[in-house]
């Protein structure tokens, strides 16, 4: 008898194994979203990434009501200002080996052709995904108003209980009291909900039985449903799979999800009834047109960028420079170490904005540490802000200060929750606030918390070895290609977006810190390289820093093009005048940066000098009303990997993310392998992420900012919505209906030997994919004389456009 | 001296329909967008004007055509001054965070609405009033109906207002049919001629003025918002926030304020209690949907509902002064935390970091602590010179306000603090509360000086603070008490509740009990 009960729970157990794959498999159709106080930019379809660009696009829109390309529409109007010619068509048409006579009438008719769906040009016009179909609608509806409840992080004043036992057992115990189970099931729905498993596996196994779905449709099934709630379930993917193991938000799963979204189904539908009403899944549009058209806006672009690369030597970086300035590889460093590089003899450098320590970070009052390094990564420590020397009474004091903050905000909760008590407290307050708003709003200004001087030593208990810093710094020295000719100033330079009562503040800040200000990891690396013992210990391994080099932290807020320098008070005093003149040409630099920068943003007054124009945009950053304080990353749309000298002097547009690499410092491709998996994988999640919110900005976009609904701490909703919007707010990617974001493929130029990538492409196999499955193009310049693009499986010598179709119509003569 | 009173109070109704053509024309132009600013702000200058007149002379009458009398009185200048000071908060934000178009609508509409609430406030007479009223529900309308993407919040939003609007609309219509134009002088007389109106259905008696009273408080409850009317205010979270805060500030006020217009024709009738019974349950109800919801909005919308609530409960028991104190200060209030509702995450993620500073104190002390504090701000309102206390409606004010402070003592000392530090916040919050009683004390003797209203005679503040003792009460079980599963189960109702019902009209069949015994045959083997 013990035999025979020992398979049957061995078939059980394989039956929950199948079914927590295909409930993987299905949700793969959605990427994960990080909460928004750590947003983290991913590329929405990473999930499909094996089928390839065209693929995933084509997948996703079978069930999701999406494009995935941009519109006719759009197409059409760039096709009459020149942005994408017939030049650009020919050549794509030439690299897909189709009949050009044959073909350019048919993409010509597109153009004018009807469009399926309303794509982009409709602000905040968000799909309801499952309006058209009223059981579902009324289903989610009600499913999603409990994850508001149960994913929220302290946002309410009276959270759900106990939730450790995931969404699934907490909806379990008090399903029975659900408006919509009780006016159907009526008087037998307390002893439905009691008869329903306890166990999340065996009440979605149930369901699917109740329903009558076969394990060979479960999959197609299950992706359907998933495509109900995407984002919810895209919460759920990240909760479960990329928050790590400490993390103190409600565990949500997908399967969790799906138990509930199916027990629903299970206990109000008549499978025979519903089956009639499904909706049809629909067959994927033909999209061959749409992509050769892409694929023409981008090449127009990559044309344009690498004749702008010089192809002899150009003018010079400077020899002995004043400072060394290492900037994050975010495409918005680019503008001001242009600038800067303009103001004096400095040199700069592009690397990941985490410096190449992986921590995270707590501050002096903070109650969780929160990571610091690109999400592809595991913080290794936690470096705890401690107060510098001497600051200590300073400390206390501010600590207090916190204290009695947090006092006052449990006063207000309290105020707003014991009976009787909100009546009085909005009469005692409303007197002050709306005087308080009306000088906010008239005469927006910033707050800015000022703290005692602090130390964030990695060194220090809980956070990295002696030999792994030494490590780290090493490896981030030859990574950026800086390990001789060290200046008195080296400055590492994070970056951060300061703006205030906006939902989506940390899709600003740095991505390589995962969505978190950079100036903490630039502290953090500083003080490793300043340390006497790590700088012994790089020099045993061959990276000599000489002692009068000193390594400053600093922070770029992006919003305001202002640079701060961080730590301070560790500054020995002998660079003063060093620090003073660096100090003015940084603000020089950063006021140049935003005057350009200022020219593409709207509603900025004309007849402007750089200072003004500079005070503008602070203002425009401590406004609360303003919800488009910076583009942030908006028209991103290139990769360099290589020295400076490749892109010196030249004006990219703050469009290109670089990283440094110096390609003789790296015979065994070992340092270009970490950035092509690393960096760049960041780099192409930024840009699928702004390339769907532009083209799918109904499902892949966050819609209208001004309908914005933060929920729980940890997302928005849009209106009247319930389920979480992912991606971008349409502001973000246009303004007044128009898209400012290009929507382009990430192009990676590569300064290195083909050998060399080819190694690295046989060795890794997400670089094959993305570069295969056209999810970025490949380019190679293995000298400066030439370039080469990688297409199916091969190099080939990248050709201009225009020389293309000249070459074709002469040969057509 | 009259006369030019006179032409700053019609001034006070053109300026912002001048705004709305302004709008019109050059809404999209930075010029354009300054001007009708401006003109908000003139707007405002002239009823600060009017506030100094009201203040030092006696209300004054604009008589108009049709029995469409304006009213210069203090009540009327304070309804304006807070409608012009939203909108000269609300207007800049606006222009700022809407695209050129969609501010372009919102600038005409809102002024539009400006010009229907002034005339809500200043009417000198009920048809006046029915006519601000219905002109503001019509600007409401189109307001959200421009600035939604998509219909639906504003066809819900429509057919509720015509509800209200027809419900008014009939009661004016009974009124005049009886008794011809009513201005609010006249109105004591009119009441009394429809209560002598009577109608037998029955056993049952009933007066034309219990027909008059029970229309204005269904057009009271369904613009304010309240149970068991249609919950259209959080149907127009589908527009953006600017438009929110102009719902949330003004709109639902008038409820209130078409009570306390109209309080002789309710006096002896089933009205007052109506309004109360609407009152206390949303604010029982949407009390519970603030602490429920996680989302900022949503929390919001049951908070603006649960104090309308509150409002109407003042109003139904006569304390038409403090009603009027609340609904001003509240509407600043939440216009305020509307256009900070994007701080929504950044605030969630202050709280979690810095909630761990300090280690709980235990409970009891905390108690002990916040009832000396309350006590003690009882005692400082016994001694202090508060005009109204002696009043019947001053025990209302200062009972709340000690609950008030007791609460907030009991969260301010929820984490160990030095002891010193602990008397200061209990001398802080004491004295605050003593500044709040003082000024509400000014505001109300300002309001109520010379008004001599029509007051329920069943029904006083009393009910109110009984109401208070049996919601704590019940609080304190729940809290105390209740086992967890019964507290889980309230929770989830109210959770639900909060939220609009889907329509499961989709819903191809009710499910038969087939699978349900299937699976309960299992269990029971």
């Amino acid at each position: 008898m013990q035999g025979i009960g020992l398979s049957a729970s061995t078939v059980a157990a394989a039956a929950r194994a199948r079914l927590l794959i295909d409930v993987e498999s299905a949700a793969r159709l959605l990427a994960p979203m990080w909460p928004l106080h750590s947003f983290v930019a991913v590329n929405p379809l990473m999930g499909l990434l094996e089928l390839g660009f065209e693929g995933a696009v084509r997948e996703a829109s079978r069930w999701l009501p999406m494009q995935g390309y941009p519109s006719p529409q759009f197409m059409e109007e760039e096709y009459h200002r020149g942005r994408v010619t017939d030049a650009d068509l020919l050549a794509v048409l030439v690299d897909r080996r189709l009949d050009v006579n044959q073909t350019l009438p048919l993409l010509h008719a597109w153009l004018s052709g009807p469009e399926a769906i309303p794509a982009s040009g409709k602000a905040g016009e968000q799909v309801d995904l499952a309006r058209d179909v009223g059981w579902s609608y009324a289903i989610d509806a009600q499913l999603a108003a409990f994850c508001c409840a149960f994913a929220d992080e302290g946002a309410s004043t009276w959270g759900l209980g106990e939730r450790s036992g995931g969404l699934y057992r907490c909806w379990r115990a008090v399903a029975a009291y659900d408006p919509l189970l009780r006016r159907q099931l009526r008087h037998r729905v307390a002893h439905a909900i009691a008869a329903l498993p306890a166990d999340p596996e065996e009440a979605l196994l149930n369901a699917l039985v109740r329903l009558d779905i076969s394990e060979v449709h479960r999959v197609a099934q299950l992706r359907r449903r998933v495509a109900r709630l995407p984002g919810w379930v895209s919460y759920a993917q990240w909760r479960q799979e990329w928050s790590g193991p400490d993390c103190a938000s409600p565990p949500l799963r997908v399967v969790d999800l799906l138990a509930v979204q199916m027990s629903y189904e299970a206990l109000l539908l008549d499978p025979e009834a519903m089956k009639a009403n499904a909706p049809p899944i629909s067959a994927g549009s033909d999209s061959v047109c749409a992509a050769i058209w892409l694929e023409a806006y981008e090449r127009h672009y990559q044309d344009d960028l690498l004749a702008k690369l010089p192809v002899r030597q150009g003018p010079e970086e400077a020899k002995s420079p004043q400072a060394q300035i290492v900037f994050c590889i975010d495409a918005r460093s680019e503008r001001l170490r242009r600038h800067l590089e303009a103001t004096g003899p400095y040199t700069t450098f592009g690397f990941a904005g985490f410096f190449g320590f992986p921590v995270a970070v707590a501050g002096m009052a903070d109650r969780y540490a929160t990571a610091r390094c690109p999400v592809l990564m595991s913080p290794r420590g936690v470096v705890r802000e401690r107060p510098a020397a001497g600051q200590e009474r300073a400390a206390a004091f501010y600590l207090r200060k916190r204290a009695r903050a947090a006092a006052v905000h449990n006063a207000w909760r309290a105020g707003k929750t014991v009976p009787g008590s909100p009546f009085v407290l909005a009469e005692a307050l409303g007197w002050w606030l709306l005087p308080s708003a009306s000088i906010r709003t008239f005469w927006p200004r910033g707050a800015r918390r000022r703290g005692p001087a602090t130390v964030l030593d990695s060194g220090d208990a809980g956070g990295l070895s002696l030999h792994e810093r030494i490590l780290f710094a090493e490896n981030a020295l030859l990574s950026m290609g800086l390990v001789r000719g060290f200046a008195r100033l080296v400055v590492l330079c994070g970056h951060t977006g300061r703006t205030i009562a906006n939902p989506h503040a940390s899709a600003l800040d740095c991505g390589a810190c995962a969505g978190a200000p950079g100036g903490p990891s630039a502290r953090v690396a500083a003080r490793a390289l300043n340390c006497p013992a790590v700088r012994t210990g790089l020099a045993e391994r061959g990276v000599y820093i000489p002692p009068e080099s000193w390594f400053l932290a600093a922070e770029h807020d992006t919003t305001t093009d202002t640079i701060t320098i961080l730590d301070r008070h560790l500054i020995p005093d002998g660079y003063a005048p060093e620090l003073r003149r660096l100090e003015s040409d940084l603000a020089e630099a950063g006021r140049r940066c935003a005057a350009e920068r200022a020219g593409a943003l709207p509603d900025i007054p004309r007849r402007t000098n750089s200072r003004q124009l500079a005070a503008h945009l602070a203002k425009r950053a401590a406004d609360w009303a303003q919800i488009r304080p910076e583009w942030g990353l908006a028209r991103n749309a290139a990769f360099v990997v290589g020295p400076r000298s490749l892109t010196f002097g030249i004006n990219l547009e703050g469009r290109v993310f670089m990283h440094s690499y110096e390609p003789v410092l790296d015979a065994d491709g070992t340092i270009l392998e970490g950035i092509l998996t690393g960096p760049l994988v960041v780099a192409q999640w930024i840009n699928a992420q702004y390339y769907f919110s532009s083209v799918a900005p109904e499902v892949f976009g966050a819609g209208d900012k001004t309908l914005h609904n933060p929920v729980g701490g940890i997302g928005v909703l849009s209106g009247e919505g319930r389920d979480l919007k992912i991606g971008l707010p349409w502001q973000s990617v246009a303004a007044s209906g128009e898209l400012y974001h290009e929507p382009m493929r990430l192009v990676v130029v590569v300064q290195a030997p083909l050998e060399r990538l080819d190694a690295i492409m046989e060795r890794d196999s997400v670089l094959r994919q993305l570069v295969g499955g056209r999810w970025l193009y490949l380019v190679a310049r293995p000298s400066r004389m030439q370039a080469y693009v990688w297409r199916e499986g091969t190099w080939h010598s990248w050709q201009p456009a225009t020389s293309t179709s000249g070459r074709m119509r002469a040969g057509q003569e | 001296m009259i006369a030019p009173m006179n032409y700053l109070l019609l001034t006070m109704l053109v300026l912002p329909l001048l705004g709305l053509l302004a709008g019109a024309m050059a809404g999209e132009s930075l010029v354009g967008r300054r001007f009708v600013l401006g003109l908000v702000l003139v707007n405002l200058g002239v009823a600060a004007v009017l506030a100094v007149r009201v203040t030092l002379g006696s209300a004054f009458l604009v008589p108009g055509p049709w029995g469409l009398a304006l009213v210069g009185d203090r009540l009327g200048v304070l309804f304006s001054l807070l409608a012009a000071s939203i909108q000269a908060t609300v207007l800049p934000y606006a222009a700022r965070c809407l695209e050129r178009s969609v501010f372009r609508r919102f600038a005409v509409l809102s002024q539009a609405l400006l010009t229907a609430s002034e005339l809500t406030g200043m009417a000198g007479s009920f048809g006046a009033l029915v006519l601000g009223w219905v002109a503001a529900s019509l600007a409401v309308y189109l307001l959200v109906s421009n600035t939604v993407p998509g219909q639906r919040g504003a066809r819900q939003l429509g057919v509720a207002f015509m509800l209200g609007d027809g419900a008014l609309v009939g009661a004016l219509a009974i009124t005049r049919h009886v008794t011809g134009g009513a201005s609010w002088s006249a109105l004591p007389a009119v009441g009394a001629s429809l209560r002598a109106i009577r109608l037998s259905l029955g056993p049952v008696v009933v007066t034309a003025a219990d027909a008059v009273a029970v229309l204005i408080v269904v057009s009271a409850i369904v613009r304010s918002a309240l149970w068991p009317g249609p919950r259209w205010l959080s149907s127009t979270l589908a527009a953006p926030t600017p438009v929110s805060a102009l719902l949330h500030a003004g709109v639902v006020n008038a409820g209130g304020l078409l009570l306390i217009r109209l309080s002789p024709l309710l006096v002896s009738t089933p009205g007052f209690p109506l309004a109360l019974a609407a009152g206390l349950g949303t604010a029982a109800l949407s009390s519970v949907g603030t602490v429920v919801r996680s989302d900022v909005k949503g929390a919001l919308v049951h908070s603006t509902m649960s104090q309308m609530g509150f409002m109407m409960a003042e109003c139904a028991v006569g304390a038409y002064t403090l009603a009027v104190f609340h609904l001003v200060a509240h509407a600043m209030y939440k216009a305020s935390l509307f256009l900070n509702s994007g701080d929504g995450i950044a605030a969630t993620v202050r709280d979690r970091q810095s909630s761990a500073l300090a280690v709980r104190a235990p409970i009891n002390l905390r108690l002990i602590k916040a009832a000396i504090g309350g006590a003690g701000l009882f005692l400082l309102a016994l001694v202090a010179p508060l005009t109204h206390v002696v009043r019947g409606d001053g025990a209302l004010t200062v009972t709340f306000a000690v609950v008030t402070s007791g609460a907030l003592l009991w969260g301010w000392l929820e984490r160990k603090q030095p002891l010193a530090q602990e008397l200061w916040t209990m001398v802080m919050v004491a004295a605050g509360g003593l500044a709040y009683l003082i000024w509400s004390s000014v505001v109300v003797g300002w309001l109520g000086a010379g008004w001599s209203p029509a007051v329920p005679t069943l029904l006083s503040p009393s009910w109110l603070i009984a109401a208070l003792l049996a919601a704590g009460g019940f609080t304190a079980l729940v809290a105390c008490a209740a086992p967890p599963r019964v507290v889980a189960q309230l929770q989830a109702r109210a959770l639900w509740a909060s939220w609009r019902m889907p329509s499961p009209k989709g819903i191809p069949s009710i499910a038969r009990p087939r699978g349900v015994e299937v699976v309960s045959c299992k269990e029971s083997v």
